[in-house]
């Protein structure tokens, strides 16, 4: 498996990586700056997206939306801030391509000037309507703040949610916009892909003409953050306008690519994903105590997070869940998984990475995922040992790994129907979300 | 050489596209297959289709027709659910099942190393799915919580209460996921009939990736039944009722406003087609659309607000969809009702907004072909509507020839503030608050169970 790709880094800093791919006549653009919700601090969250969504605003040069050209020039685009890094993404025809570059490259350089604050009322209104439409208009919407809130301690930067709180959303000012700017968004904080049909040469010169003069900005020291532990295990309560109960599970586990990773990744798969896993053929088919079942494996930067998360069957007690959940998980930590749940597994990781060689741009297509690489592990072509990590696991690994992570300390969440935590976990106290 | 920043490049047009080749079938009167060979990556893509969907569904038995469909992949004559799923993941499998008002489609994504076994699980969920009685209760109950569950998503009930009200009684104004009622009466009889029924239903097969169309028709053919497939009829002409065009439905404590505001509009078939495609463009159907231009850009009450014609094989819905900041609601109900009034009348498309809105949906059609997937769903598109092979290929010009006296026909016919209906799923108090005042009537309130409780 690879994605052959070219490397160059340009004298200011930024690093242009180019895949040639001539299926279509498209061209990816894909921009990631080395900056997400964790390099904001407590009391001033919500930060970095509110900024990602100031970058569609205008700039210098062209200050108006940003949107307008592309979309006539037949792009897709769209960007996004996760707790790690932020993202902005063009698929243009191939004589769109010019356009896109001095867009991007004009709000990378010049933004400021274009940035007012009716602007940056209007954004930050947009955003909080964000929030209530993707968190607290939703069912269970507001249940994964509360478990980061209470797997990490208080100044951890994966305690709190990318989308922010809303009182720090509010307080945020244009000063505070301008700082984070400065502070973050140059070339030297950022990892351009120019991927599709396109030739090699003639994408270096554009990265070349495009970005090459802008400052290259300061030193980005990388986020400090010490080894999240749990002094011993949480049990919580949310009241939600829902109308099953759902269990939250979560332990501290591997950060994005450590050991360990990808067999807890397979592990997730082997007792939570799909039909045949085995979670949900205990809870759902069997004993018919859930009605839904999922593990992930959820790997950042700093450190991972393995998560379960169960619906409760209608008259299904949540502390019964958890119980029927306890005893599954005992068993992968006991016995090692079968040779055919492993090799179904594997099957599955390496299928799910032929998939995603379908697409050049957008969301993890193959110029996001050559900015992954080359961001998380100063390795664009890092694509093959990441799949290799899969093919090296063995069942005995599997049951290390379920042993060594997932006997610590976790946070249990019960997300009940308002008013009735009778069915919700026992003593479990209210849970906090900011 | 730096670079000219007084003005931004002119992007050349891109050349035009062209649809991959299909290479077609007839395997038995009813059944096709189409197939599309790309050897690029090691995958297939394999897409069922049957010419029927929810449509199907009789007036008293709303569900089944999904519940069928959520029933093909609970096991196979061969092969036990659990065993069914092992098998698919095996091949790294990755399946959908999907029904909409005139459709029941069962994709699979898998390697092609694995395309003998992908087909063989395939036809045998489409024809031979094992529809025993304990998975067909356990996959009730299923159903039956998850019809519970969108009793508290907003967004999901307006969309059922939107649809009740555009159609009434017709089968498009059904709730495809059926009631608590019909959910709770249906008998493992009436599945097993219904896809007696489905399975006799004529069908497309559409396969897309790394295999070369005999090999596809020799794997097709060796699994294959040989029902004799006759056509659903289709659904009738749909026109709205009657009633009041405003409906309520209260949200204790929620921190927005659903909003569904729309009317029954046109078929696929309707010759206005390209006309409405760009229409759509930019009125509500991108980022830079008036609707959305107005309530999230100018005035910031929503994350985002969109429209969209549906285009089924009957009338399809004309729909504009927001969640919106609940004190806001009257307000921005209102602007939506003017900027579709304004496009008919005041403010008419401008020069500048048609060529946008043209030039978006043309430059950027190439992007809709990427994916084995992509290519198999509009091949299915093809299929399901009879429409010409050269459809997409004839695209751009199509659109390209919209003409600003189309824009405002179709505006002036199918868009004005009088024909609307409005849904809004809101907290009572902060979304109600001015709401009889926009011009729709005195909003009539409604409950999740008007239409979830059957």
């Amino acid at each position: 498996m690879r994605i052959p790709f070219t490397r160059r880094t340009l004298s200011n800093g930024l690093d242009v990586i180019v895949h040639e791919d001539h299926g279509l006549p498209i061209v990816a653009v894909n921009l990631w700056y080395h900056v997400g919700s964790k390099n904001e601090r407590r009391g001033r969250t919500g930060f970095a997206h509110l900024f990602e969504h100031l970058m569609f605003e205008g700039s210098a040069h062209h200050d108006h939306g940003y949107f307008a050209p592309l979309q006539r020039a037949g792009a897709s685009l769209n960007g996004s801030t996760s707790a790690d890094r932020t993202n902005y993404w063009e698929v243009v025809p191939s004589g769109a391509l010019d356009l896109a570059l001095w867009l991007e490259s004009d709000r990378m350089g010049h933004l400021l000037p274009a940035l007012t604050q009716a602007k940056f009322d209007n954004q930050r209104d947009v955003v909080l309507n964000e929030r209530r439409q993707n968190y607290e208009n939703r069912p269970y919407g507001m249940a994964g703040l509360a478990v980061a809130e209470a797997l990490y301690d208080h100044d951890h930067p994966y305690s709190w949610p990318t989308i922010g709180s809303p009182d720090d959303i509010k307080a945020a000012s244009l000063d505070d916009v301008q700082a984070f700017f400065r502070a973050y968004y140059h070339p030297r904080n950022a990892s351009l892909v120019l991927a599709g049909d396109i030739d090699e040469a003639h994408a270096f010169d554009l990265a070349e003409r495009y970005f090459g003069d802008l400052a290259p900005g300061p030193d980005v020291p990388p986020v400090q953050a010490a080894v999240p532990r749990l002094a011993g295990n949480v049990r919580l309560r949310l009241e939600d306008r829902v109308e099953l109960p759902r269990l939250y599970l979560a332990w501290h586990s591997p950060g994005l690519f450590a050991d360990d990773d990808a067999e807890l990744d397979l592990l997730a798969d082997v007792i939570g994903g799909g039909k045949t896993a085995r979670l949900y053929q205990a809870l759902v088919v069997e004993q018919q105590l859930a009605t839904e079942v999922t593990a992930v494996q959820y790997s950042r930067e700093l450190t991972g997070m393995f998560q379960m998360v169960a619906t409760a069957a209608p008259g299904v007690s949540l502390d019964r869940l958890a119980l029927a959940i306890e005893l599954g998980l005992a068993e992968t930590r006991e016995q090692p998984v079968t040779a055919a749940e492993l090799t179904r597994s594997q099957v599955q990781a390496e299928a799910h990475f032929i998939y995603r060689l379908q697409t050049v741009g957008g969301f993890s297509g193959k110029s996001d995922q050559l900015n992954a690489y080359n961001v998380y592990r100063g390795d664009p072509g890092y694509v093959g040992e990441d799949l290799a990590r899969y093919g090296r696991a063995s069942a005995d690994r599997l049951q290390q790994a379920a042993a060594r992570w997932l006997s610590r300390p976790h946070v249990a969440l019960g997300v009940v129907p308002m008013g009735q935590t009778a069915i919700g976990l026992s003593d479990a106290e209210a849970a906090v979300v900011a | 050489m730096t670079v000219d920043r007084r003005s931004l490049p002119v992007p050349e047009p891109p050349p035009g596209i062209q649809f991959p080749a299909v290479t077609r079938s007839q395997l038995q009167p009813g059944l096709r297959l189409w197939t599309v060979e790309r050897r690029d990556l090691p995958l297939v893509c394999l897409l069922w289709l049957w010419h029927a969907g929810t449509s199907a569904d009789q007036a008293d038995t709303p569900g089944l027709a999904a519940l069928t469909a959520d029933l093909l992949d609970e096991g196979t004559s061969a092969l036990s659910m659990s065993a069914l799923h092992d098998a698919l993941a095996g091949i790294g499998g990755q399946l959908d099942t999907d029904i909409g008002h005139d459709a029941t489609v069962l994709t699979v994504l898998a390697l092609s190393r694995h395309r003998e076994r992908a087909v063989e699980l395939l036809v045998d969920m489409a024809e031979r799915p094992r529809l025993a009685p304990s998975d067909v209760a356990r996959v009730k109950g299923l159903r039956l919580n998850r019809l519970r569950q969108l009793r508290h998503s907003a967004g999901a009930l307006a969309d059922l209460l939107f649809m009740r009200r555009l159609y009434g009684e017709h089968p498009y104004g059904r709730p495809g996921i059926g009631t608590e009622a019909s959910l709770t009466r249906f008998t493992v009889e009436q599945v097993q009939a219904f896809h007696a029924r489905l399975v006799a239903t004529p069908a497309t097969v559409i396969i897309v990736g790394d295999i070369s169309h005999d090999e596809a028709e020799a794997l097709v053919r060796r699994h294959l039944s040989t029902p004799e497939r006759t056509p659903h009829p289709s659904p009738p002409v749909a026109t709205s009722p009657t009633g009041s065009r405003l409906l309520f439905v209260p949200r204790e404590g929620a921190a927005q406003s659903e909003l569904r505001v729309g009317r029954v509009a046109v078929p696929r078939h309707s010759p206005a087609y390209h006309a409405m495609v760009v229409t759509n463009m930019l009125l509500g159907g991108a980022f830079v659309s008036r609707i959305n231009m107005k309530l999230r850009e100018e005035k910031g009450v929503t994350y985002g607000a969109r429209s969209s014609f549906q285009f089924l094989e009957q009338a399809g819905p004309f729909s504009v969809q927001a969640s919106i900041q609940s004190e806001t609601t009257a307000e921005s109900l209102r602007d939506v009702l003017v900027e579709l009034d304004a496009l008919a009348d005041v403010r008419p498309v401008t020069a500048d907004e048609l060529d946008s809105a043209r030039d978006g949906l043309t430059r950027g059609y190439a992007r809709g072909f990427e994916t084995a997937e992509q290519v198999a769903r509009a091949a299915a598109q093809l299929a399901l509507f009879d429409l010409p092979d050269d459809t997409f290929d004839r695209f751009s010009d199509r659109v390209s020839s919209v003409t600003s006296a189309d824009v405002t026909e179709v505006a002036r016919t199918w868009l004005r503030s009088a024909d609307m209906q409005a849904v809004v799923v809101g907290e009572p108090s902060a979304s109600l608050t001015g709401l009889g005042g926009v011009g729709l009537g005195v909003p009539e309130h409604r409950l999740a169970d008007d239409v979830l409780k059957g």
